[in-house]
């Protein structure tokens, strides 16, 4: 473990009200500064939970979570944060919503930043924020925390609704970001494939818990798709998932010793990975050494 | 707040008062027009009244403005109370604007004290301007109004418990807006507690003085509305840091 986490988790639970079911529970792990990390699960997995936490909007109800070396609350200079649903005054004009970013982040903002990302849109900065579609609030709320130049950017589902061409501009502009300022992004999103070339740590989260923490080549690595034939024993290998077709099996496995020879094996993509975890859910949450916390 | 805060050139008031332009300009308006009228009867309605010429007309007629304007004054805070609630932290709450407030640099005490404090400033100013001019036109023109200290529609809007009235209801909104989080059910506590309030203060609490004296009943009323309006903020500022932040980083 070298360097400042980004954010760092141990024993993070929230619990919504006190009868409530437990939206996380358990999450250990420690994202390292200056990566692009992919958080997936299925919906209501508990990803919205986790970056309203880490944007320090929720307390934990159990264990601790620390960003960018310090308490979320404190943070709060240095960390930008997009909401799932992009809440915007509709009162404002884009221009008075800017003007507002630069009024709440005196010390950091960049007011270049905030009009080509508007501009980029073709977005009249005399509309009001009423008047916008979907996608054009995802474009001024992203200008809004990119504006802040965070250390930290925690966005939650922003591509949703973004149309093809616009989330792909968003995306590159979302990774010149990071080049250029070593900014570290923590998205989440159901669509795995979203964020495939673009990510490079993965935080699988699923029923609330950790399932996979780590930087993704290094879990792709870790794991084998294998095809034998049927009631070959797969011990001492873990085993995510298995299935039986025909006399055919095919196997997802975590090797921990080098494989039979004879088993015809393949690399999985990230999000056969990412399947294969979700539909067993009994399968053991691992983590990359570098990450464990 | 204090040595520790965050961002200390951030100007939370500027983006409060853009937010609520609005409210602002139909706050100043009406403080102009009621001021306006105000001075228009003593001027001129009150020296006619005295000397009759015209014919008696309802909507010109001395006592019937006074006590139009009297009645109007004296609920301006159940109208503050509903922005307040409503408008100013409910609907923050309902929609999420609050999430987007609260990650900026800025925290979530900042940020509520900077809303409070570009509501108190205009109210205060405003409620104190309207309670002299009404106090003075009042005292000025007895002679032709039939009226009495004792009346609500006197006794609420021409002293100080019309100032403590206005601040107890944006606490009030505040704190409903808070706890309820959602806008319509806190406008609707937040402007029932404040009628109560403006209901007791201003009918009741005379009744309670053995003496009915006009000084000793506005400053007690006045004292007592201002120590509720300072305990409605401090439950609202210990609840927003309870549902937001982690402790000690709430200022």
């Amino acid at each position: 473990m070298t360097g400042t986490a980004a954010i760092e988790a141990a024993a993070l639970g929230k619990r919504f009200g006190r009868r409530g079911g437990w939206a996380l529970r358990d999450c250990a792990f420690r994202l390292p500064a200056g990566r692009v990390c992919a958080v997936v699960g299925p919906n209501g997995a508990g990803k919205s939970t986790l970056l309203a936490l880490a944007a320090g909007l929720l307390a934990p109800t159990e264990g601790a979570i620390s960003v960018l070396g310090t308490v979320p609350g404190a943070a709060r200079e240095r960390v930008a944060y997009v909401a799932q649903d992009k809440p915007l005054y509709p009162q404002l004009t884009v221009a008075e919503t800017l003007r507002m970013g630069a009024d709440l982040n005196t010390d950091r903002w960049d007011a270049s930043v905030a009009q080509r990302v508007v501009a980029d849109g073709d977005l009249n900065p005399k509309s009001r924020i009423r008047t916008l579609s979907g996608g054009q609030c995802t474009r001024v709320a992203l200008a809004l925390a990119l504006a802040k130049r965070p250390e930290l950017l925690l966005l939650d589902e922003p591509m949703a609704d973004l149309d093809p061409l616009a989330r792909h501009e968003m995306m590159g502009l979302l990774m010149a970001q990071a080049a250029e300022f070593g900014t570290t992004i923590v998205m989440s999103s159901h669509v795995v494939a979203e964020l495939e070339d673009s990510c490079d740590h993965l935080l699988l989260i699923g029923g609330g818990r950790v399932r996979l923490a780590g930087e993704i080549d290094e879990l792709l690595a870790a794991h084998v798709r294998v095809s034998a034939p049927a009631q070959t024993a797969l011990e001492p290998h873990p085993v995510v998932e298995s299935r039986t077709t025909g006399r055919q099996l095919s196997a997802l496995l975590r090797p921990s010793t080098p494989l039979d020879t004879d088993w015809h094996t393949s690399k999985p993509s990230l999000e056969e990975l990412v399947l294969s975890y979700l539909r067993n859910p009994e399968a053991s949450a691992i983590e990359t050494p570098e990450t464990a916390a | 707040m204090t040595a520790l805060a965050l961002s200390p050139t951030a100007r939370p008031r500027r983006a409060v008062l853009r937010l609520h332009r609005p409210a602002s300009i139909v706050w100043g308006a009406f403080v102009l027009i009621t001021v306006g009228t105000l001075l228009w009867v003593h001027l001129f309605r009150a020296p006619d009244a005295r000397h009759p010429v015209d014919p008696y007309f309802v909507l010109t007629d001395v006592n019937n403005i006074v006590n139009f304007l009297g009645e109007v004054l004296s609920y301006t805070s159940i109208a503050v109370a509903a922005w307040a609630a409503a408008a100013l932290v409910g609907r923050e709450l309902e929609t999420g604007t609050a999430r987007l407030a609260w990650t900026q640099s800025v925290t979530p005490a900042r940020w509520l004290t900077a809303q409070l404090g570009a509501a108190a400033l205009p109210l205060t100013a405003g409620t104190t301007l309207l309670g002299l001019v009404y106090a003075w036109v009042w005292t000025g023109d007895q002679d032709v109004l039939v009226t009495n200290w004792s009346y609500d529609r006197v006794l609420v809007p021409a002293g100080p418990l019309s100032v403590a009235l206005v601040l107890f209801a944006l606490a009030v909104g505040t704190l409903a807006g808070i706890a309820l989080g959602r806008a319509l059910p806190a406008l609707a506590v937040a402007t029932a507690v404040t009628y109560a309030a403006r209901y007791f203060f201003g009918r009741k609490w005379d009744n309670i003085w053995p003496v009915r004296r006009y000084w000793p009943v506005q400053l007690s009323a006045t004292a007592v509305l201002l120590a509720l309006t300072a305990l409605a903020l401090v439950a609202a500022f210990a609840l927003l840091g309870r549902r937001t932040t982690i402790k000690g980083a709430a200022v």
